[in-house]
């Protein structure tokens, strides 16, 4: 659609002032924040100077006619009506609905009598072309395209997964203006993801994250474009995923029974993150990092001092058959409660020390002609492991050790790299012809003093020497924010705004990749965190947003 | 106190982890590095008291018949401390239930405050006594001090040794006998809120913190290069143009509820207006008060890494005088009873001074050379502005390492070291010149918790939180060369959390439970100071401070309640604890 010529000329006369201009007085500051400017950068966007008012009362999302339908855009609209037009309360009727209730309503500065001059945009058409999808994939496209040069503005994608992308830009791209109240530039963009796997790890075994941190998480990753919740749910220190088949394992091993995933807590999870087209992928890692599931159930090696059991515990114990027993039982209570084709599958640091001091472990050795060499019997385990997994039709993802340690694994597996040096870990990976995810760069625990996110945004998943086939490989990649010194005291604030440089790194074009110029773009998409509940941190030195958190 | 003592008292602890299993937990990184150390009982105090000796047996606290009572009648200090412990005793989200089913002689039935002076004070002094003792015995407990802020010291600590057990009383050894008192008076905590603006419902949050580690000074850096929040009465122009927008300041209103609040918790708030450095904001207001930098005989022009195109205060200016005096006199009337405003007067480099054809005439009028010269005629005038109107001075220790002669009784606060600034001496050698030169000193310089860095740490046999351990290890006489009465003039410390990435979103997080480690150094005993204990009774305090609803972060793998942030009864964001409208 066009606009009218008349309203064009309309246009021209009433010339509306950028209203909200970027700072410029305070030339002490070297980051002044951008204005209506997407993070992560769409592969192309054009925009002018042409202004339209976006007002609350005066504005739709609309199902396009001819357009699949799907629940999920019927909940999104009504997310995304609030984040445009009341951010700061947004996050509270999110995941507080009782705050929520105290909250006072902020009313527009700006009422529709006042915008009677003004171009108003009045509503956003989306057309979906192929019918809903339950939940996203690794496979899933999620290209879309925006435009906005009428009165009615256009958001068309392949999927649903497209189109709630396309929503988030959109609601990026609305800027708060003196004159108009909201408003969003004349814009044509077209946009799909470089990397399909934009991941982000959470640990919730060091400690327990609360479901309602999780979620609050989650929405900050899909304001970023972010689509995989690595969930990293147990380790040594506790077990707090509530099994249906062994209950007895979080009655033992989780910290405490305030520090339980429930059944429902964890279906409300998956639940959230499909609304924003994320991924939900559980990690149960094995053999090693499994202290806490030993508490309830005898499967960890016993390890031996002076031809004596010790009291100590090692990895899981694969001279015994009642181990894999357990697993099958295990997993295939997992594939079922969690949707998403893959599985992790852990397999990193395992150490040898306790499966060479247990007799039992000794003799087995000897029975399947290892010899001394404990790798073979760590193959070994994780070959039972993953044929358990591939039997319920799964696909597994695992951390790179798997592949180091020559474990066959199915064709569709996908190998995290997280070791050093990550480029030729990359290159052999890849090599070998699996999927491949990064990590190693992106270790948000590692915190230092100042803008470290310039550091992870400089690293990019096909810096290193291979073909374009292996490049092809590399499907995406995970900032992991483990847990020793994160809980959810500061587990969003640490990891935003940091990780937006993954989310820009793996969405954006490979040549979007100069800090300096993404920095403005940064600092305002914190600033839209921050006013959207969010209390992303700040990472660019002395600065401030339009709103600040006070709670 | 001696080490049998304090053996005593974790022997003594610990048992009571026996009877109640504690309900919060630290735990390893690595299963094959157990952590070392001694456990810690649920309601170990910290900082650490002088004396302790409890007993193992409980005594237990019904909420409906439970009452605190001072002797002194109509004292602010004293009641609304009494009525702000209330949700500190009964956390508002958790279950208490009533020990009906106990005998009486279980019970303990009040707590009464006593306060020898018999005087309620009105602002906390460097110079009063911090002591207080507390008893209890026979279902009956006493506070007792010399003053108010001994007896607010005394009410935090009884407070902390309140714990829930397991089966939700709130319970205390039966018997209790505490002698505590500081080992520095003055334990500091220094904000800033112009590197980014933050909110007020934040600082009060920082303040209760404070007072729950036994801060007593709210060192509030108040304007810098980057923005201007303190609105002037007289001066409106200094936020009109200064602050980062209309809605990042502080109005009189604001300020005076931060003082009250910080003083109704025995907190002094020392305000610090730097200059003649770090004052672009103040800049932007009066632009004629700083300097033209020259480039040969080009005004306004900078030559980057030597100097701005214009900065610093032109201290050759009768105007900036007339400006100082009479803002300063806003600010001493603002901050009524606190007699010490801090001037700053850090990091000036002359090089825009001497660039400059004005001041160097005046340099040839006043049979003056360089820098310090210029230096110390500022700092006279501004040093004698603050003594004309009944204001004492705090500095950084620049001007004094650059030579300037400072009045003695000017309060010298130490920030340079090696760590920070490779070509200086460390801060042991400034310490000690400080306070032999006889200036009472403020060390900061090894407690700049904003630099922060990943916790653990590596060794052969172990896996540490060195950062928390880092921050507890400093010993503030380290390489200290002064003698005994040199010694008494480093009359304390301050935790600095400089704000270049640090806003209302991480300010809390990031402090506690780090700032704990520093709180225990600056008040607890010499010997106190083995951190493989230490942050077993750190991680209860943390657990603690997450039911007061301070979001403090771990300093370890574990877990505390069904409270933490986030968790359907966290008291993070209760409206009780975080001062939202």
């Amino acid at each position: 659609m066009r606009l009218p010529i008349i309203l064009l000329f309309l246009l021209a006369v009433i010339s509306y002032s950028h209203g909200k201009q970027p700072r410029g007085s305070l030339n002490i500051f070297d980051v002044k924040p951008t204005v209506g400017q997407p993070w992560p950068k769409p592969q192309t966007i054009k925009t002018t100077s042409q202004q339209y008012a976006v007002h609350p009362s005066a504005f739709h999302f609309m199902v396009n006619s001819t357009s699949q339908s799907c629940d999920l855009l019927t909940s999104a609209f009504d997310r995304y009506y609030r984040i445009i037009f009341f951010p700061q309360t947004y996050l509270n009727h999110i995941l507080d609905p009782e705050l929520a209730k105290h909250e006072k309503q902020i009313e527009p500065k700006i009422s529709l009598a006042d915008l009677q001059d003004a171009t108003l945009l009045k509503r956003l058409n989306v057309h979906i072309a192929q019918p809903c999808e339950q939940y996203p994939s690794l496979e899933s496209d999620e290209s879309y395209s925006l435009t906005i040069d009428s009165d009615s503005a256009m958001l068309e994608s392949v999927t649903i997964w497209g189109a709630l992308r396309g929503l988030e830009t959109f609601s990026q791209i609305i800027y708060a203006d003196d004159n108009l109240g909201f408003a969003v530039n004349n814009t044509m963009i077209n946009d799909f993801p470089r990397f399909k796997h934009r991941g982000i790890l959470v640990d919730t075994s060091r400690h327990f994250i609360s479901v309602k941190t999780l979620k609050m998480n989650l929405e900050a990753m899909a304001e970023s474009k972010l689509n995989v919740l690595h969930f990293h749910i147990v380790d040594d220190q506790s077990f707090p995923y509530e099994s249906r088949t062994f209950p007895e394992i979080s009655l033992a091993g989780a910290y405490n029974q305030a520090h339980v995933y429930s059944q429902d807590d964890i279906a409300g999870l998956i639940e959230f993150a499909r609304q924003r087209g994320i991924r939900v992928v559980v990690e149960f890692d094995s053999p090693g990092h499994t202290q806490s599931w030993g508490l309830a159930i005898d499967i960890l090696t016993h390890c031996y001092s002076g031809g004596k059991p010790n009291d100590e515990f090692g990895p899981m114990d694969p001279s015994r058959n009642t181990t894999f027993d357990f697993l099958k039982k295990l997993f295939s209570e997992v594939a079922s409660v969690f949707p998403d084709h893959y599985m992790h599958l852990g397999g990193d640091e395992v150490d040898f020390d306790c499966w060479r001091s247990n007799p039992d472990v000794q003799a087995f050795m000897l029975k399947m002609g290892f010899g001394t060499d404990y790798s073979l019997l760590e193959q070994y385990y994780m070959q039972n492991v993953v044929d358990i997994v591939g039997a319920t039709g799964k696909g597994y993802t695992v951390w790179q050790e798997i592949i180091d340690n020559n474990v066959t694994v199915k064709a569709d597996t996908v190998v995290e790299v997280w070791k050093d040096p990550y480029p030729q870990e990359l290159a052999r990976v890849t090599k070998l012809g699996y999927r491949t995810l990064l990590s190693t760069c992106w270790y948000l625990d590692y915190i230092s003093y100042g803008s470290d996110w310039v550091k992870y945004y400089m690293c990019d998943p096909h810096n290193f020497n291979g073909t374009d086939e292996q490049k092809k490989l590399v499907v995406g990649g995970e900032a992991c924010l483990w847990g020793e010194f994160v809980d959810a005291t500061n587990l969003i604030s640490r990891m935003w705004p940091r990780a937006f440089s993954i989310a820009e790194r793996l969405w954006s074009a490979a040549d979007v990749k100069d800090p300096a110029v993404a920095k403005p773009r940064f600092e305002e998409h914190r600033c839209r965190y921050v006013r959207r509940g969010i209390p992303a941190s700040p990472e660019n030195g002395p600065s401030y947003c339009d709103y600040e958190y006070n709670r | 106190m001696s080490h049998t003592l304090h053996f005593f008292i974790s022997i003594v602890l610990c048992f009571v982890i026996g009877i109640h299993r504690v309900q919060s937990e630290i735990t390893y990184i690595e299963a094959r590095y157990p952590l070392r150390g001694t456990p810690s009982a649920p309601n170990a105090p910290w900082p650490q008291p002088q004396y302790l000796n409890a007993s193992l047996d409980l005594t237990y606290i019904d909420p409906d018949f439970f009452i605190v009572y001072s002797n002194l009648r109509n004292c602010d200090i004293t009641d609304k401390a009494i009525e702000r412990y209330q949700p500190l005793f009964y956390p508002p989200k958790l279950t208490i239930r009533s020990p009906d089913t106990f005998d009486d002689s279980r019970v303990l039935i009040s707590v009464l405050i006593e306060i020898r002076s018999k005087k309620c004070d009105v602002y906390p002094d460097l110079h009063d006594d911090q002591s207080y003792n507390i008893t209890i015995e026979n279902a009956y407990g006493k506070i007792t001090a010399e003053n108010v802020w001994g007896a607010l010291n005394g009410l935090e600590t009884f407070s902390q040794l309140l714990f829930i057990t397991e089966d939700d009383y709130l319970a205390i050894n039966a018997s209790v006998t505490i002698r505590d008192w500081p080992r520095f008076p003055y334990r500091g905590l220094l904000l800033d809120s112009s590197r980014h603006f933050l909110p007020v419902p934040i600082l009060k949050q920082q303040i209760d913190a404070m007072s729950y580690n036994k801060y007593n000074v709210f060192h509030w850096h108040l304007s810098d290069d980057q923005s201007w929040p303190f609105v002037s009465k007289k001066f409106p122009q200094l936020t009109e143009k200064g602050a980062f927008s209309p809605d990042h300041v502080y109005t009189p209103e604001d300020v005076q509820d931060i003082i009250e609040h910080a003083r109704l918790r025995g907190i002094r708030t020392i305000p610090e207006f730097d200059s003649p450095g770090h004052v672009a904001a103040l800049g932007r207001a009066f632009p004629e008060f700083l300097t033209d930098c020259y480039n040969g005989s080009t005004p306004n022009q900078a030559i980057y890494s030597k100097h701005a195109a214009r900065e610093i205060i032109d201290v050759t200016k009768d105007e900036v005088y007339k400006f100082m005096k009479e803002f300063l006199q806003e600010v001493k009337d603002t901050f009524k009873y606190e007699p010490y405003i801090h001037l700053g007067m850090d990091e000036v480099t002359p090089a825009c001074w001497l660039s400059n054809p004005n001041i160097q005439k005046f340099l040839k009028d006043n049979n003056m050379t360089n820098g310090t010269d210029l230096m110390t005629h500022y700092s006279n005038k501004i040093l004698g502005i603050a003594k004309s109107i009944g204001a004492k001075s705090m500095v950084w220790q620049d001007p004094w390492d650059d030579g300037v002669k400072l009045p003695l009784g000017t309060v010298i606060g130490i920030w340079k070291d090696t760590s920070l600034l490779p070509d200086s001496p460390p801060w042991s050698y400034f310490l000690s010149k400080a306070t032999s030169e006889g200036y009472d000193t403020v060390l900061s310089a090894p407690f700049y918790l904003n630099m922060i860095k990943y916790g653990k740490y590596e060794t052969n046999d172990s896996v540490m939180n060195l950062e928390f351990f880092h921050w507890y290890n400093i010993d503030l006489f380290a390489n200290f060369t002064g003698d005994d009465a040199a010694r008494k003039r480093l009359i304390g410390a301050e935790t600095t959390l400089w704000g270049e990435f640090v806003d209302g979103t991480n300010s809390l997080s990031r402090l506690w439970v780090r700032a704990s480690g520093v709180a225990e150094r600056l008040w607890s005993s010499i010997d106190v100071n083995n951190p493989e204990d230490a942050q077993f009774r750190l991680d209860v305090h943390r657990c603690r401070m997450l039911r007061r609803g301070i979001p403090a972060a771990p300093i370890l793998n574990g877990y505390c309640g069904p409270y933490e942030a986030g968790m359907k009864q966290s008291m993070v964001n209760d409206p009780i604890f975080s001062y939202i409208d």
